[in-house]
């Protein structure tokens, strides 16, 4: 329901502008025939109606494609996107001050609460709505069910007493029995050209959906607009199809027929004397046949009108990708971006204040539910920096710092680590741990910047790792785990819908996606992980040589984000050569955790099977898991044609975690990349 | 009775066609509906159902007839006219009724017969 909802806010935003462009177009064509206002909606409509539209270099659009992000829910720091900087900033500073700060016990992401139940309650009104119009229309009909037949589809009945159209299929028109279709043929043909133009499929299209916008005035208005346009060109079809003047008889029926009640919201039928009565006799009485160049004019203007808004630009249209939760996904285009490639990498570095960095690259791009992204990692100097560069605008987000605690503020944060180990045990409520430990402080530089302490307590066979907020003391997450092989974990599962059976199919799809070639070996559930109220099983899977860990969303089985597959390699050396398939563009994939002897150099080469760029790093840091170890030494290797090699040589780390990626993101969405790990003789 | 002979457009319509044929066969007179009326088949047994209710017609054997006469409908619906319109006053209405309107010696004739026969003395 919430993706639901967003993909309409979304929609409605964007015809919310078109709305407001083709009422602005509306005042200069006051004068030209209304036909031509009314075939404007039309742009409304398809926008309301198509997610996605066709991107072109003449697009009048002023906003991007997608402003809220569906990853909105999940963000601490909520912010929409439409691309119109006066209507962002306001909009974000009330979104972020209105809703109270996303870090709070039990508690999941305010905005998610907000989305969920906006979600509900906007399909409660479109119900309704549809109701309402299903229930005129039933209504309408029984009232005809005995109208007598007058000719044609015309038939006449004594209940009611205006002309109208009904009927979806085979419409026909009512007359009351006091007025003579022969003697009034004006209203004859009015009611005819509505069933001419399709009126009767389009208006009650036209309602449904504007019903499903119900919360956006500005459609309500749209709605109206377009009846009202609708009736007019109706009206000046008739008077410029008949030669004599019918001005007078025309809006003097008009009048004596007009809509008491108001039936404007009533969709389905067509009375000859709805909708703004007073303005139709204005504009029946103005009828003045239109000279053939103002035809001419318009004409042209409108088709302009249609291809700029039906289309939107191209450079933004391709961050249009499917919104999969499940699939490793990229960005397109990335290389029409405002900032380039070279670019976002000289601000990540500028941003890291790492001087002569080791590692500067990219990890991946994203740009499918949000604007397009950059995602860097620079390393040095005992400092590793992983952010985010808006690719539109090169602003930076999403910071996180890992490093070297001569790095860290440790002294300036309110919460010492000696706090956040008490609150900790006060929150789990255990008195008495076998151990318990500070694992490392994780720095998110997201307006505001926080820090988190991470905790780590062990009670008999289970393992606790908490993040607690190093400026309020709030604790951020959760997660369990068994300590020890075997046991019962006690965890309250009554509120999950995906079971662990479930999780673990989940999983498994998802494996096969990634690893086209291996058989699976083993599968388990490891551990649920709790994050506020986000629950979210832990599943490992083992092939031969490589395991995998994949975090399924215990609520909605996606499978999380950032969905790392990666896999732990467990050699200890020697020339062994491992081959390691999986899709990859525009993603950094972790591939796997090393586990090796010093001094160990071994050669890691990687090939696209798309012919990609694609790179292949090094570290003894998981990403972007937390801190675990100080000792650790970044290397990357860097190739554009579809190929990389890189000799390493291991240092003192235990382990080290091997990453590859795409660095050219242009040509598939899915890529297969191979990786081969040779491991050489040993340094003597 | 008033109750009875007062019909709407349709239930008029119909009740004029059903006068003008019966007794007549349900089946057949869904035939003449169809033509006369533009109603499907389940309109006109409708209409038969709901006026079979009132009393107004009876079905039996699958045969309709009418229970009220032509007359006394027209009857009735000249009295609302003459009610509503005309305050009840019989004269005015024969005045409109007779507005630019020539008789022949022969209609006057039979229509002052009519008028006498109804005269109290």
């Amino acid at each position: 329901m919430t993706t639901l909802f967003i993909t309409i806010l979304n929609m409605s935003i964007t015809a919310s502008v078109v709305a407001l462009a083709v009422m602005l177009a509306r005042v200069p064509l006051r004068k030209v025939p209304k036909v031509f206002s009314y075939v404007l909606w039309g742009v409304v409509l398809f926008r309301l109606v198509f997610p996605f539209s066709i991107e072109s270099v003449f697009s009048l659009m002023p906003t991007s494609r997608v402003a809220i992000p569906q990853s909105i829910v999940y963000s601490s720091y909520p912010t929409i996107h439409t691309g119109v900087q006066f209507i962002d900033t306001p909009i974000n500073a009330v979104i972020n001050n209105a809703l109270p700060p996303v870090v709070q016990e039990y508690s999941i992401n305010p905005i998610h609460v907000f989305f969920e139940i906006g979600g509900y309650v906007w399909f409660a009104g479109l119900v309704a709505l549809l109701l309402y119009a299903l229930m005129g229309y039933v209504g309408l009909k029984r009232r005809v069910y005995f109208a007598t037949l007058v000719r044609d589809n015309i038939y006449e009945s004594d209940k009611i007493n205006t002309p109208f159209v009904l009927g979806f299929i085979r419409p026909k028109i009512y007359f009351p029995v006091s007025i003579d279709p022969s003697q009034h043929d004006y209203i004859l043909k009015h009611e005819q050209t509505h069933i001419k133009r399709r009126d009767y499929i389009i208006k009650p299209f036209a309602y449904a959906v504007f019903a499903l916008h119900w919360f956006n005035p500005l459609m309500w208005i749209s709605y109206f607009l377009m009846s009202k346009d609708m009736e007019m060109s109706c009206d000046e079809a008739v008077l410029r199809n008949t030669s004599e003047d019918i001005r007078n008889d025309y809006s003097t029926s008009l009048l004596n027929l007009s809509v008491k009640r108001v039936s404007l919201l009533n969709p389905i039928a067509f009375a000859f004397g709805e909708s703004n009565v007073k303005e139709r006799v204005v504009n029946v009485l103005n009828f003045k046949k239109t000279a053939k160049w103002v035809s001419v004019i318009s004409f042209i203007a409108i088709a302009v009108f249609l291809v700029g808004f039906i289309s939107d630009r191209a450079i933004l249209a391709a961050i249009d990708v499917p919104q999969s939760q499940a699939a490793p996904r990229s960005g397109q285009l990335m290389t029409d971006t405002a900032i380039s490639f070279e670019t976002a990498r000289e601000i990540a570095i500028r941003y890291s204040g790492i001087e002569q960095p080791d590692l500067a690259d990219i990890r991946r791009v994203s740009g499918d539910n949000d604007m397009q992204s950059w995602h860097f990692a620079v390393g040095g100097n005992g400092r590793f920096v992983v952010l985010t560069i808006d690719a539109e605008t090169g602003d930076v987000r999403d910071v996180v710092r890992f490093g070297a605690e001569s790095a860290w503020p440790i002294e300036s944060l309110p919460i010492s680590y000696e706090t956040a180990m008490d609150i900790t045990l006060e929150y789990l409520d255990i008195s008495e741990p076998l151990a318990v430990y500070f694992n490392g402080l994780t720095i998110i530089d997201n307006r505001p910047v926080s820090y988190y302490w991470l905790v780590r307590v062990i009670d008999l066979d289970i393992a606790y790792d908490v993040q607690i907020n190093a400026q309020s003391g709030e604790v951020y997450s959760v997660s369990r785990s068994l300590a020890v092989t075997g046991g019962e974990i006690s965890l309250d599962l009554e509120i999950l819908t995906i079971t662990a059976e479930e999780a673990l199919r989940i999983a498994r799809d998802y494996v096969d996606r990634a690893s086209r070639f291996s058989t699976l070996f083993s599968s388990d559930v490891t551990r649920l992980v709790e994050r506020g109220a986000l629950q979210i099983w832990h599943v490992t899977l083992h092939q031969i040589d490589i395991s995998y860990d994949i975090y399924v969303d215990a609520i909605t089985g996606n499978v999380w984000q950032p969905a790392t597959v990666y896999g732990e390699i467990p050699v200890i050396g020697g020339n062994i050569e491992i081959h390691i398939p999986f899709i990859a563009a525009g993603e950094e994939v972790l591939v796997g955790r090393l586990n090796l002897e010093m001094g160990q150099v071994f050669e890691v080469s990687a090939d696209s099977e798309e012919g990609n760029g694609i790179f292949v790093g090094i570290t003894s840091v998981p990403l972007p898991r937390g801190v675990q170890g100080r000792h650790w030494q970044p290397y990357s290797g860097r190739g554009d044609s579809g190929n990389v090699t890189t000799t390493i040589t291991h240092g003192d780390a235990r382990f080290v975690y091997l990453f590859a990626g795409s660095t050219e993101f242009s040509r598939n969405a899915t890529d297969l990349i191979n990786v081969t790990i040779r491991f050489l003789m040993l340094d003597d | 009775m008033e109750n009875l002979c007062k019909l709407f457009d349709a239930e008029y319509k119909f009740m004029c066609i059903v006068w003008e044929h019966e007794p007549v066969n349900s089946t057949a007179l869904t035939g003449i509906c169809e033509k006369a009326l533009g109603w499907k088949k389940s309109t006109t047994y409708s209409m038969i159902k709901k006026l079979c209710e009132r009393g107004i017609m009876k079905n039996e054997k699958a045969t309709v007839t009418t229970l009220i006469a032509r007359e006394d409908v027209q009857k009735y619906e000249v009295d609302v006219l003459i009610d509503r319109v005309f305050g009840g006053s019989m004269p005015s209405f024969i005045n409109a009724f007779l507005q630019e309107k020539t008789l022949s010696a022969e209609e006057a004739q039979k229509i002052k017969f009519l008028i006498d026969g109804v005269t109290k003395t």
